[in-house]
């Protein structure tokens, strides 16, 4: 074994379940999840010689996940979405763990308004909140600068905010508590 | 400092960040009423949305996807071999099938003739209409010659 290869499969094991979780926040189920992680190392793997080493490998595969995310969102855009939103809401329910009622709406609607981001506020958001990602390292996998990630995460939050707040679903001081 | 500029630090305070004014920017969104609004709004959504969670797998689940990773492409020539095999030998068949029904159904023809004209059976009206369709000319004219003669 090469240690390229012997690389690959390290980066295999340690990135998978993290490439997952990425990929199925963004597309929302399983199977095209695991296309997408699969279709990633499947490039990773074939491009291997050519990664220079100039930024972290996870950068490097955070960004092949999202540019797969970005072609099969493109893709269902043009056939249908709101099945897929259905199809999200459904499969995260079996994840849920002990919640009020209250929360459990709120965290639909939430995710409703998640779905509604455009692909590369809901990649800042998802790096930034689930994958702890610093600014400058969002920064890098979407190509972009570090005031422009700051902004659009504040501006993520602030409409999901807005958003939530004009549907009844928060009020001033969060009185549905 | 101005609401406008407190709200910029929000975001870091959930996060736990560690802010220069930071006793100076909590004083505020205490004594403000809106700013404490909006804050615990962030700090409610924030918190909520990080609980969204996505299916775990075990090491042997993505042992097994990258073990597929590799022979993946290959079921698909297997496959296409398979499928060219399959369309043969069903050529192969019904090519050697139809040559046998083809001889069996000629044989079937002069049987069919001889019966009539050998053993001198008559064939009901039923019959003759059946066998009709296998007889060439010669015997429908020699039919029609025992009939008549009946």
């Amino acid at each position: 074994m090469s240690d390229n290869k012997l690389n690959f499969d390290d980066c295999y094991k340690e990135f998978s379940q993290k490439l997952y979780g990425v990929a199925f926040r963004m597309v929302g189920n399983h199977e095209d999840a695991l296309d997408i992680v699969q279709g990633s190392f499947l490039k990773a793997y074939k491009n291997w010689d050519k990664f220079q080493g100039n930024s972290k490998i996870s950068t490097w595969l955070y960004r092949i996940v999202m540019n797969l995310s970005y072609d099969l969102l493109r893709r269902r855009n043009k056939i249908k979405k709101v099945e897929f939103i259905e199809n999200y809401k459904i499969r995260n329910n079996d994840f849920g763990g002990e919640r009020t009622i209250e929360e459990e709406l709120l965290l639909k609607k939430i995710k409703e308004e998640i779905e509604k981001l455009t692909p590369k506020q809901k990649t800042i958001f998802i790096l930034r909140t689930y994958e702890e990602l610093s600014y400058q390292e969002i920064a890098n996998v979407i190509h972009s600068r570090v005031g422009t990630v700051k902004a659009t995460y504040f501006q993520i939050i602030q409409k999901l905010r807005k958003n939530l707040k004009e549907k009844g679903e928060i009020k001033n001081g969060m009185q549905r508590d | 400092m101005e609401c406008k500029e407190i709200e910029k630090f929000f975001i870091e305070i959930i996060e736990g960040k560690n802010i220069s004014d930071y006793k100076e920017i909590k004083n505020h969104i205490e004594k403000c009423r809106k700013c404490k609004n909006n804050f615990e709004e962030i700090e409610k959504i924030l918190k909520l949305a990080k609980k969204i969670e996505v299916p775990q797998f075990s090491e042997s689940f993505w042992q097994s996807q990258k073990e597929k990773l590799f022979v993946e492409k290959r079921p698909y020539r297997i496959h296409f071999k398979l499928i060219l095999s399959y369309i043969a030998s069903l050529v192969v068949i019904i090519s050697i099938s139809f040559f046998f029904f083809s001889k069996k159904l000629n044989k079937s023809k002069e049987n069919s003739s001889l019966l009539v004209f050998e053993e001198n059976i008559l064939p009901s009206e039923e019959q003759i209409l059946k066998l009709i369709d296998y007889m060439n000319e010669e015997d429908i004219t020699c039919i029609l010659n025992v009939l008549m003669k009946e």
